[in-house]
């Protein structure tokens, strides 16, 4: 349902404040491509917005980015309220961060993404997790898991979580750890 | 002139030094160290894995002390040099980025460069430059400055078109934006990497070529340190040039380098000072940091005496614009003299070089060689005759020279010994030092008492002096006739050196076209003429006509030493002949009129003669 002029300027005008990174003209041409997402969707959310599948075949047709595991920890950074659906307000706060979070906001996102199951720490499981797949193969006598463990044990050696402090505390000091866990976020290219 | 000591002093910093030669240390033992094992097992991982992994493993590799000499060997030595090159032929950013952060810091070791440069890792960081990418742009810079120590690297970044690209880093963008930060430091590691890379003379032409000069000049316009320091270090580098001596001058850079003599940080000051140095070798120069208030700083950076290449630089400005007198003046008014005469004892070389040289210039203001002696002055100098370094014992000739024309100097160096040592000086096998040392005796010659008497005391003096008139250097010649002219004022060496064979030697270096020679040899010919038949001799040996020859040069000084000489050799009737034979009446006519009394009386005394002789003739004819 296509919204009134009026509506409209509205939506921008606060979107533009609360994203902070797009100016207007920006803003609108993101909402015109979230409407036509939406219409790829068949109305399941009637119009209110679009689900996970859409979202992750436009980041990959966007941005490149293959990683299901990833891609499915962005969809729920951008789907704040947890309900399946993507607003057009969350469309356009998430791509703020994105494109041009600054290093602290791409810091909490990354940190989100790699949090698989949200308790604010990343444990040495979800590490696990995401890495298993970084690793070519070892040779024939040595066990995959131990490279991982190797990796991760070089990287970070204490109490076997990371919490949100030490996340940031490290990619501050080194800032080529922000994605450290697999890329969540777009290529320069 | 000793601007000998300037181009060995600029050289040294170009490509004549010592090219190090990476020595790998005795294999002996196989105890590898701990960091070798776990920089290996790291590099598994950066050669095995994806992005990912590879970028986390640099990281990690990262916490292993990279200054450390055993872990920069153990990247080579575990293969992981190669791994990270290869790297930076990929496309991926952070792994790009994650290498250069590594090998930043590993090529500040000789070996571990030398081992890149024949990995082709210049060239990849070379392309690297041009990468949109800002952090990876300073880091290849960066990298690349510290490869470029030795002169195979240097050559192939200019091969590989590095120097377009690095003076490309410099293009500043405007003041007040947001990315002036950024761009500083893309500029700050640009200048960096030149500074390297300008060590080989090839660089330094193609940095001109590449438009490097306006944008270094821009640079230096500003405040930061960080950045001036690699611009000013690339400048004074490359003002070994001409070209680069002319820009620096032209546009208007003296001003800037001699604002930063006053900043805090040494390193900026030493490099403004030689700078400075460099370019002072020209007038204007010399003039325009006078005019900026330049001469004052230098004077006051004396007082570091500590920083040793510090005060060379600061020296060597000093001595370089000692050369203008209106400079000396100003010198003397910030009791730079005092100082530089305190700095004669305890230290190194390249530094007394430079001390020595300035005093020797200071010394165009008469005062000011009283004022050395007021200080002390007269006997370290002298002391430094006995150096073995040629750079120095021209100088120290020099100031020797400069001083022994005041009497009161000259009694303290003959006390000293000066007067052997100089001597004995002609027997260097350096023409520059020979040549200076003879200069210096004309004044010890005659100032000292008993001058005759002193010569004749150095053993095989006479004969040592007179044989150099048989060397091919120009101003040793130039200079041996000007001493020879002096001794021969006293005629029992006079006699000594005739025994010696001093008029053939002379007679043989008539036929010269350079004046400064020429006036030389006039001046010790026509005092040579004073004994026993050496008069004919010359006629003999054919002086004579050359020497009218000379009257025909433009160059007024030359006329009244060759008057003198002809006039002297006029008192043989056999010379009168030849004179007349080759027209010198007509030549000397034109002098009888002329304003320097000397010249007038000698033109008309030859010629009185050559007519007193023409009447004899005319009577023993005519009856």
């Amino acid at each position: 349902a296509a919204m009134s002029r009026k509506r409209l300027q509205l939506l921008v005008e606060s979107l533009t404040r609360s994203a902070k990174h797009f100016n207007e003209g920006e803003v609108e041409c993101l909402i015109k491509l979230f409407d036509a997402l939406v219409a790829k969707c068949s109305s399941q959310f009637a119009g209110v917005g679009f689900n996970r599948i859409v979202f992750r075949d436009t980041l990959h047709s966007a941005f490149g980015m293959t990683d299901e595991v990833v891609l499915d920890r962005v969809f729920s950074t951008f789907d704040r309220d947890n309900n399946g659906c993507i607003t057009v307000v969350e469309w356009v706060e998430g791509l703020a961060v994105l494109l041009r979070g600054t290093l602290d906001e791409k810091i909490k996102h990354c940190f989100m993404v790699y949090d698989l199951n949200g308790d604010g720490y990343i444990s040495r499981e979800e590490m696990f997790q995401m890495l298993k797949n970084s690793l070519l193969k070892q040779p024939a006598d040595e066990d995959p898991d131990e490279g991982i463990k190797d990796l991760v044990e070089i990287d970070y050696d204490h109490d076997g979580k990371l919490s949100f402090t030490d996340f940031e505390k490290a990619v501050r000091e080194e800032n080529l750890l922000l994605e450290a866990f697999g890329p969540c976020l777009p290529d320069i290219k | 002139k000793t601007s000998s000591s300037f181009e060995e002093v600029s050289e040294s910093s170009s490509e004549n030094e010592e090219d190090e030669q990476p020595v790998r240390r005795q294999e002996g033992t196989t105890d590898l160290s701990p960091e070798y094992w776990g920089i290996q097992k790291l590099s598994k991982y950066v050669k095995g894995g994806d992005p990912t992994a590879t970028v986390i493993a640099l990281c990690s590799m990262r916490d292993f002390n990279m200054a450390q000499e055993s872990c920069q060997l153990a990247v080579k030595d575990t293969g992981c040099l190669e791994v990270l090159i290869n790297l930076l032929d990929t496309e991926e950013i952070k792994c790009q980025t994650g290498s250069l952060k590594i090998l930043k810091e590993i090529s500040q070791n000789m070996l571990i460069r030398h081992a890149i440069a024949d990995l082709g890792g210049l060239e990849i960081m070379v392309k690297i430059l041009d990468s949109p990418d800002k952090d990876l742009k300073s880091l290849a810079a960066e990298t690349i400055a510290n490869v470029a120590r030795f002169k195979r690297a240097r050559k192939t970044v200019r091969q590989h078109e590095g120097i377009r690209r690095l003076v490309a880093l410099l293009e500043c963008v405007s003041v007040g934006t947001p990315y002036q930060a950024e761009d500083t430091e893309i500029a700050r590691c640009g200048a960096l990497a030149l500074w390297s890379c300008s060590k080989s003379t090839k660089n330094k032409k193609a940095i001109h070529k590449a438009g490097g000069i306006p944008l270094l000049a821009r640079w230096l316009k500003c405040s930061d340190a960080n950045i001036l320091i690699p611009v000013v270090g690339t400048l004074q580098e490359c003002a070994s040039e001409p070209s680069y001596r002319l820009a620096i001058r032209t546009e208007g850079m003296i001003k800037n380098l001699v604002k930063n003599l006053s900043s805090e940080h040494e390193e900026l000051q030493m490099l403004c000072a030689s700078a400075i140095f460099k370019c002072a070798e020209d007038e204007e120069t010399r003039d325009l940091v006078r005019q900026h208030g330049g001469l004052q700083p230098l004077s006051v950076l004396l007082d570091n005496s500590e920083n040793k290449q510090l005060l060379a630089a600061v020296t060597g400005a000093i001595w370089k614009c000692a050369i203008s007198i209106e400079n000396v003046s100003k010198f003397r008014s910030y009791n730079t003299i005092e100082t530089l005469v305190g700095l004669l004892t305890d230290q190194p070389e390249e530094v007394l070089i430079n001390v020595v040289g300035a005093l020797g210039e200071c010394c165009q203001e008469p005062i000011n060689r009283s004022t050395i002696r007021e200080c002390g002055g007269i006997p370290p100098i002298v002391k430094l005759l006995t150096a073995t370094d040629q750079a120095l014992l021209v100088n120290v000739n020099k100031a020797v020279g400069a001083c022994a024309t005041e009497c009161e100097n000259m009694t303290i160096i003959d006390s000293l010994d000066g007067v052997r040592l100089l001597w004995s000086l002609l027997k260097n096998p350096n023409p520059d030092v020979q040549a200076s040392a003879a200069w210096a005796l004309c004044p010890c010659i005659e100032n000292a008492k008993d001058s005759g008497e002193m010569v004749r005391s150095f053993v095989g003096g006479l004969e040592l002096i007179v044989n150099l008139l048989k060397s091919k250097n120009k101003e040793v010649l130039t200079s041996v006739c000007a001493a020879i002219a002096n001794i021969a004022k006293d005629e029992e060496n006079l006699a000594v050196m005739t025994d010696h064979g001093v008029v053939p030697l002379l007679s043989k270096l008539a036929n010269t076209n350079d004046n400064k020679l020429r006036r030389h040899l006039a001046e010790a010919i026509s005092h040579c003429c004073m004994w026993g038949s050496n008069r004919v001799a010359f006629g003999e040996t054919k002086a004579v006509a050359p020497l009218v020859r000379y009257l025909k040069s433009k160059d007024p000084s030359i006329h009244r030493a060759t008057a003198q000489a002809l006039y002297q050799l006029s008192e043989e009737p056999n010379n009168c002949i030849t004179m007349h034979e080759n027209g010198v009446v007509k030549l000397l006519l034109a002098m009888v009129g002329s304003t320097d009394d000397v010249l007038q009386e000698a033109a008309a005394g030859c010629i009185a003669n050559i007519r007193r002789l023409a009447l004899a003739t005319e009577k023993a004819k005519y009856g």
